[in-house]
């Protein structure tokens, strides 16, 4: 258990010691306080304007655009970058099985995109209209709650794709571009919206595997729908059996 | 050489099978989605190649499985192919059978469980189409939609999503398509729609504001599996789920603006999917004229408005025409329908018509030979054919023979009594010529274009005439017994309508006369027989007004039946002191009618009735009549800009009489006796448990009047201007009905009631009926009706029907945007804390570490 952790932490502190870890905090907090912002001006709008569920706004298409780039960022280097500078044999030769090594990477990169989001709680007491002197809220906290659990549960599928992609390749820089390019596959359908024929073949489908559309819909409202959970929960733990696969092939190829 | 040349054939099976199955997958999309049939052809085809490809290489597959590192792959593929499956099934499980958990705080996403369980059981797939029309209720091209209705417009769209959304989850039956008419596609898909569903389509074009349409296709009948074009059709108003409160919207109490929607509860929508295939309602309107019925043509009698309104919701309708007015004698009774009322009229205007055409022929034919024989024949031949006649009172004249015959036999001319022959005067040359230009030519050329006008009418009517089905009428016409005819008539009927017009701006014009409106007596039993089958009626009911500004007190059988429902109608109209001061001012400039006043509007928050004296109305109930509170909703939703106000020139009052415990001990008069004529529960119970007596129930007040008028049974300026004097304590007339008093008065009731004992057979079921009074016979007359009238319209309509779920409802808590309160100063801090300095701070943490890894 104690290498596990060791390799959770250097895997995890590795993240603060890079300039990059830096410029994802700031890239995203940038794109979440520009959507705050937007909220907060709907909060306190007058007239026809404003917003029914503020989350809903926090991670609307933009956010997508933006996050897009975030898992694969954070994967990356993973186990292309040990590949490209030999250190993954290294890795492989120590007391630790290929699933551990697979979940200590996985857990380290999942601990850091939670802490992506940690300074975005500073947004609560607006968006929950906390009354600081009988300490309730105005605003119904559900939608927050779920949210935050669908970015939890999305990012981790996110993250688990990115680090199967890396494992398969080379270099950061590929497993970056292929990450990015099958992310897209759940995010493109989110920015081209269909006649709301609901029931139609197609929107179904799409709406399956779309995730924007389930954060519009449920997450950001309330609401939790089991078929996502199921779809984030197993495409996650297929994409890390399929890492471990892959480190594996390494003995046998 | 060998081990190149097997490599390179392995390669180009592998691109064959791998070629294959991108065909198959192009192929089945092609023919699953877009429907060509070529796609089957493809898909096999690469289906195939795929087979083809691994068959052959099967052999190198098993080779490489058998060796020792091969075993060990086998197995990961075998392990992989297992996750595979594993994760495909628990996620095709999880599609079909999910859940979703609705956290909010008032689990506004989920459905009640008695709609849902009902929801569950429906088996038939229905479209339902959000129409877009981008006008919402009580807007025109006057007052176009705004950035409030924009903003609702998106709202309510969002709500039926969401509402689809919760029905999908009972089932695919559902199916939710947005048509907007501004989109670029509004064309190609109304065009679909008039092929695919028809009715839909007419609905749709139909529709003048924003709506939503509920389409379930008629089943065929086993075996048959061409889908039905024909289904059945139901419309919801944006209106009927949410109403703009644009008043509060616009600043409420605390000067915010907000967009704020009174949520009418999802009720009426899932009625509307759960009762698809329900009759749509039908409404008859009992008029004395074709002209003021719903169908009828003309622009200012008839109520072109209520056509469009109804038809906008789909509910249908149909005049029925109850006097036969013919030739210069007083109108008839009948039962017609406004088909019916129209071929009589285009029978007796093609007789009349043909009539003319056949003297017009006369005359162009006597003309015409005259004329042939003046230019022909001699002068001699011209004297001997033709000669002077004289008659009475007119100038000399020149006739023939022949003509005088057909004078005398047509007309009964007779010699030496209406003409004379003037045998001294002969025809001349001068005489001729100036008798041809002068006479001869002018008649036959204004004959002609006379004949040539009525000609084309004549064509005209018989044209109208083919787009009646004639054998239908004709064989209706044979019906002689009137109060059959009208049971017939009414047979699928759920509300009757009687219109009762008289007064339209009582100072100004005269009344048109009640007598037109009243019906005989088989008429009456008639509409007594519908009202005794347990369907509602509502009245229109003008003050009973004749010729020379008279007064009918007793009226006809209706005016009775509505007494014998205990409905007080005084035959009084209410003025209003802005129609006198308008008056005076106008006459005081010159202008001998004055200007027309604007009406206080119509009051629908609870007042206090005026009453005669020593009587006493009920107590207020606690809650208003529904159709009272829906209006008062549907006002507060469209404002003044809209108008949301309601003005009714020269109403009349109109009271329901109820029983009331005396608990004063003092006998008034109305007692118990009285009282019993309507057998309700109460009725029955009340003289064992005191003294009653009837007095105005204010709990089935829909309007009243403005405060600032009063009543009068004088309301014409003919002789001398109608004046509000305070009656005198010796005032005969104090006590009574007749009683001269300021408003506010009741104008409309709507109530529910059983039938008078006396009006049933003793075996006979006395049930419970739906009645509504409105004491204005002009309220929905002409081409348009204003937001409010049509409102009103729709509501009484509703609720008669006991459609009540389309009435609007006082909501206390209505929805609007969250809104959280802060400063300005305290908004720009967050602001900039959050949207700025955030990310700063991790740039600032992230050059630290830049800086010290630069130091190592």
């Amino acid at each position: 258990m104690r290498p596990t952790l060791s390799l959770i932490r250097r895997e995890f502190t590795a993240y603060f010691v890079s300039p990059i870890g830096y410029v994802v905090f700031a890239v995203f907090l940038t794109v979440t306080g520009y959507l705050f912002y937007l909220s907060l001006e709907l909060l306190t709008a007058r007239g026809p304007r404003g917003i029914s569920f503020p989350m809903q706004l926090i991670v609307n298409d933009v956010f997508w655009l933006v996050f897009l780039f975030i898992p694969p960022l954070l994967t990356m280097r993973l186990f292309a970058e040990e590949r490209s500078t030999g250190t993954l044999e290294t890795l492989l030769t120590t007391p630790l099985r290929d699933w551990q090594i697979v979940a200590s990477k996985f857990l380290a990169c999942l601990l850091f995109y939670v802490c992506l989001w940690i300074p975005t709680l500073l947004y609560l007491p607006v968006l929950l209209d906390f009354d600081w002197s009988t300490w309730l809220v105005g605003v119904d906290p559900w939608p927050v709650l779920t949210t935050y659990l669908g970015v939890f549960l999305a990012g981790g599928m996110f993250l688990a794709l990115g680090l199967l992609i890396s494992s398969l390749v080379k270099t950061p820089m590929v497993a970056a571009l292929v990450s990015l390019f099958v992310s897209l596959v759940f995010i493109l359908a989110g920015f081209w919206r269909p006649d709301m024929d609901t029931s139609g073949a197609a929107y179904r489908v799409l709406y399956f595997f779309t995730v924007p559309l389930h954060f519009e819909r449920n997450f950001s409202r309330g609401l939790l729908d089991t078929r996502q959970l199921v779809l984030y929960s197993s495409l996650a733990l297929f994409c890390l059996f399929l890492t471990v696969r892959s480190l594996e092939s390494r003995r046998w190829r | 050489m060998a081990v190149k040349n097997a490599s390179f054939g392995h390669f180009l099976l592998r691109i064959a099978g791998l070629t294959g199955f991108f065909a198959a997958v192009v192929g089945l999309v092609l023919w699953l989605s877009i429907g060509v049939s070529v796609g089957m052809i493809v898909a096999a085809a690469g289906g195939a190649l795929v087979a083809l490809a691994v068959l052959l290489d099967l052999p190198t597959l098993t080779h490489g499985m058998m060796s020792k590192r091969g075993a060990v792959g086998g197995t990961v593929v075998l392990q992989i192919v297992l996750a595979v499956v594993l994760f495909a099934g628990v996620n095709v499980f999880s599609y079909f059978h999910y859940t979703r958990l609705d956290l909010t705080r008032d689990h506004r996403f989920t459905l009640d469980q008695k709609w849902r369980d009902q929801l569950a059981k429906l088996n038939q797939d229905t479209k339902i189409v959000i129409y877009q029309r981008h006008t919402a209720f009580g807007q025109s091209p006057e007052n176009p939609p705004d950035n409030y209705d924009a903003a609702a417009q998106r709202q309510i769209i969002e709500r039926v999503k969401d509402l689809a959304e919760q029905f999908q989850d009972l089932g695919p039956r559902f199916q939710v398509e947005v048509l907007d008419s501004y989109d670029d596609s509004y064309e190609d898909r109304l065009n679909r729609y008039k092929i695919d569903a028809p009715q839909l389509a007419e609905a749709i074009e139909a529709a003048k504001e924003n709506s939503i349409f509920f389409f379930a296709p008629k089943r065929e009948p086993a075996g048959d599996e061409k889908k039905s074009k024909e289904g059945f059709v139901q419309i919801i108003s944006f209106n009927d789920i949410f109403q703009l409160d644009r008043n509060t919207s616009r600043g409420g109490a605390d000067g915010r603006r907000n967009l704020v929607l009174r949520d009418q509860g999802v009720d009426a929508f899932v009625n509307k999917v759960l009762n698809i295939q329900e009759k749509r309602p039908k409404i008859a309107f009992a008029v004395a004229h074709e002209f003021l019925g719903v169908k009828g043509d003309s622009l200012l009698w008839g109520m072109g408005g209520v056509k469009k309104a109804l038809q906008a919701r789909g509910i249908e309708f149909q005049d029925i025409v109850l006097k036969k007015f013919s030739g210069m004698g007083p109108p008839t009774a009948t039962v017609l329908t406004h088909d019916e009322s129209k071929f009589e009229g285009l029978e007796f205007v093609i007789a009349e018509l043909e009539s003319a055409i056949a003297d017009h022929d006369k005359t162009i034919q006597v003309y015409a030979e005259l004329d042939k024989d003046f230019t022909s024949m001699s002068l001699a031949e011209v004297n001997k054919k033709y000669f002077f006649l004289a008659r009475p009172g007119r100038p000399v004249d020149i006739f023939s023979e022949s003509e005088l015959e057909m004078y005398k036999k047509d007309r009964g001319w007779r010699e030496g009594k209406d003409y004379f022959r003037v045998a001294d005067l002969r025809i001349t040359p001068q005489i001729r010529t100036a008798y041809l230009e002068d006479q001869v030519a002018p008649i036959l050329r204004e004959t002609r274009q006379l004949r040539e006008i009525k000609d084309k009418k004549l064509q005209q009517a018989r044209k109208e005439i083919k787009t009646l089905n004639v054998e239908q009428l004709v064989e209706q016409k044979r019906i002689s017994d009137l109060r059959a005819k009208f049971n017939t008539m009414l047979a699928d009927i759920d509300l009757l309508v009687i219109p009762r017009l008289t007064l339209i701006d009582a100072l100004r014009n005269p009344p048109l006369e009640y007598e037109i409106h009243k019906l005989e007596d088989p008429q009456v039993a008639a509409i007594k027989d519908f009202i005794k089958s347990g369907r509602p009626v509502l009245f229109l009911m003008d003050p009973p007004f004749e010729r020379e500004n008279s007064v009918d007190e007793k009226g006809d059988g209706v005016d009775q039946m509505l007494r014998d429902l205990n409905v007080e109608m005084p035959a009084q109209t209410v003025l209003f002191d802005v129609e006198i001061e308008s008056l005076i001012q106008g006459k005081g400039s010159g202008l001998r009618l004055g200007r027309l006043a604007e009406v206080p509007a119509v009051s629908l928050d609870s007042v206090a009735h005026s009453t005669p004296r020593g009587i006493k109305t009920i107590a207020p109930p606690k809650q208003k009549q529904p159709i009272r509170a829906s209006l008062l909703v549907a006002g507060q939703s469209l404002g003044k800009d809209l108008g949301g106000d309601l003005r009714l020139r020269n109403p009349r009052p109109v009271y329901l009489m109820r029983t009331k415990l005396d608990t004063s001990g003092e006998s008034i008069g109305g007692l118990v006796g009285a009282a019993m004529s309507t057998p309700t529960p109460w009725n029955l119970a009340s003289p064992l448990l005191g003294r009653a007596r009837l007095a105005p129930d204010e709990s089935a007040v829909v309007l009243s009047t403005a405060q600032e008028g009063w009543n009068t049974s004088k309301p014409f300026a003919e002789d001398e201007i109608p004046r509000y004097t305070t009656p005198q304590a010796d005032d005969p007339d104090v006590g009574s009905w007749k009683e001269s008093r300021r408003g506010p008065f009741p104008i409309a009731v709507a109530f529910e009631t059983y039938v008078p004992e006396d009006w049933v057979e003793p075996k006979e079921p006395i049930r419970k009926v739906r009645l509504a009074v409105i004491g204005d016979g002009e309220i929905f007359k002409g081409e348009s009706l204003t937001p409010m009238r049509e409102r009103v319209l729709l509501d009484t309509s509703n609720w008669l029907m006991g459609r009540d779920d389309l009435l609007a409802q006082e909501v206390r808590d209505p929805w609007s945007f969250l809104r959280v309160g802060m400063s300005d100063s305290t908004k720009t801090i967050w602001a900039w804390s959050m949207g700025l300095g955030l990310p700063l701070l991790f740039v600032y943490l992230g050059t630290i570490v830049m800086l010290k890894r630069r130091l190592r």
